[in-house]
């Protein structure tokens, strides 16, 4: 299974040399364990919407956001504790913070019946 | 305070995820895989008790090597081993409080070690899918019984037997090394392939446990990608597993029926898993040597690189083809790809007349990708009453309902 963990913060980018180090860790480990598929930071963008055929830009920074999704991190895991787990691991280095974990249909995921 | 739930669903976790390591170090000590997984196992135990009371360990690993080391030690293990092994514990289990980062220097030769046992030649090909997937991938027997089809009983036997064949070997615990190292990494390659491929073989409607072996395979290889990084056969077959996958959600059509490579629908292929399976075979060719994975990777590579079926670079494959047919010599289902990359390059012609020089090949009796490859040049070549001809003789051999189907929908299609 597959999964999509993103991770919102208020305090982007305030990371100790020793918090960096240990997530530096971290993600070696999950690559090494086969586990982490790929990962890298999120910065601010636009959003976009369509409405009655009308298609719409809106810039940033979105000021009633407090928390920003700043990294994402996709793994192959067996169900969803073990992703589960994987943020936990995560949160307990990065800090305060939220997140949510999406499974995402993989290549290998059941064929459907049919 | 997490809750009861959330500690219990964070063990299940750990266990899954640490499992192989733990019973891997326990197996250094003890020379025991069959007592190191007993170990293991009241590690988790003691985990559900304390866990939920004293709450989650900073390192969860350290944890359970720390408990399991200390029952380790306790008079009935001492009992069960030779008094050598008694010295080494002693000394290994010593100091009462784990230094994480020590542990993690040799968690990894201690897995590697654990790997190469699982996989030992000794034991049947049969015998080391059903350990690897219990010690290295924490399967229950009961999963590995539905993922290979199989009673849970006979698994259960296999393991039981399995273990008691490299205790009477005397199998040693240790990372082969100078040219024994090739025979027994080649043995590792051809377990993480079978069960590999088990998972691709499986159907539309199958226990979801199947298509997670590819998965599981996948993990294995890349772990082990990490533990031995100079062996270019391990990257190749990590880069022919990934590439592979990356190819299942377009290889089913909506009916459940085989869509073979060509006709596929390359917009569903896996860009994430297609990006790590060149990456993986950029790994093995910078390393030099190229064995059976790395070429047959380099072959699905140029699938992978083609965004339509037309941009094939066949001129390659023809030629990737001929360096296969040397490490793999007289594979009569090598020749036989080989044959239908020739017709690709320089005609259907020239594919047929390879063809027929493996029509008697006894490895190609009763299969029935011969006589569907040859209706293929056939029909290409306006043969078309050969080529239906051709087509029901694949059909009668086809194993499959769907590929019978199939076959036998073309010949019709054919001959209207």
């Amino acid at each position: 299974m597959r999964f999509l963990l993103t991770y919102h913060s208020s305090a982007p980018g305030d990371l100790s040399p020793e918090k960096s180090a240990a997530l530096q860790k971290l993600v070696e480990d999950n690559m090494k364990a086969g586990i982490l598929l790929d990962t890298g930071g999120i910065l601010p963008g636009v959003k976009v919407a369509q409405k009655n055929g009308e298609f719409a830009v809106t810039d940033g920074p979105f000021t009633e956001t407090k928390e920003l999704v700043v990294g994402y991190a996709i793994v192959q895991v067996r169900d969803r504790e073990e992703a589960i787990e994987h943020a936990r691991r995560f949160m307990k280095i990065a800090g305060d913070g939220a997140g949510e974990i999406r499974q995402l249909a993989g290549p290998l995921d059941v064929p459907p019946h049919h | 305070m997490a809750t009861s739930d959330t500690v219990a669903a964070t063990i299940r976790a750990v266990w899954k995820l640490e499992s192989a390591k733990l019973i891997a170090v326990l197996a250094r000590i003890t020379r025991d895989v069959g007592l190191a997984e007993e170990l293991a196992q009241d590690a988790l135990v003691a985990a559900l008790e304390r866990w939920p009371r004293d709450g989650i360990p900073d390192s969860p690993i350290a944890w359970l090597v720390t408990v399991a080391k200390r029952r380790a030690i306790n008079a009935t293990v001492r009992e069960r081993m030779l008094d050598r092994k008694h010295e080494e514990l002693g000394r290994d289990a010593g100091a009462s409080e784990i230094d994480v980062d020590a542990l993690d220097d040799h968690i990894g030769d201690d897995l590697l070690r654990l790997i190469f046992v699982a996989c030992h030649p000794t034991l049947s090909p049969e015998a080391r899918v059903a350990l690897t997937l219990r010690l290295l991938g924490g399967l229950t027997t009961e999963e590995i019984a539905r993922a290979f089809l199989a009673q849970e009983p006979a698994i259960a036997q296999r393991i039981v037997r399995a273990k008691r064949a490299l205790a009477e070997a005397g199998v040693e615990f240790e990372v082969p090394r100078g040219a024994d190292l090739e025979a027994r990494l080649s043995s590792v390659l051809e377990v993480i392939y079978l069960v590999f491929n088990e998972g691709y073989a499986a159907n539309a409607g199958d226990d979801a446990i199947r298509p997670a072996l590819c998965e599981e395979a996948l993990r294995l290889g890349r772990v082990l990608a990490g533990l031995v990084p100079g062996e270019p056969e391990v990257h190749g077959l990590v880069a022919l597993m990934e590439l592979h996958a990356s190819r299942t959600p377009a290889r089913l059509d909506p009916a459940g029926n085989v869509v073979l490579l060509l006709d596929q629908n390359r917009a569903r292929w896996d860009q994430l898993l297609i990006r790590r399976g060149l990456a993986a075979l950029g790994r093995a060719e910078a390393l030099g040597s190229r064995g059976r994975y790395v070429v047959q990777a380099a072959i699905s590579a140029c699938h992978a690189r083609a965004h339509a079926a037309a941009d094939t670079d066949w001129a390659r494959i023809v030629a990737l083809y001929g360096e296969l047919a040397q490490v793999m010599p007289n594979n009569p289902v090598v020749e036989l790809n080989r044959a239908m990359a020739i017709a690709m390059v320089d005609g259907p012609a020239a594919g047929l007349s390879r063809l027929d020089a493996l029509a008697d090949a006894p490895a190609l009796r009763g299969y029935h990708w011969l006589p569907a490859a040859r209706a293929d040049l056939l029909a290409k070549l306006g043969r078309t009453s050969e080529a239906c001809d051709q087509l029901e003789r694949a059909a009668a051999l086809a194993g499959s309902e769907a590929d019978r189907a199939r076959l036998l929908a073309r010949a019709a299609e054919l001959r209207a």
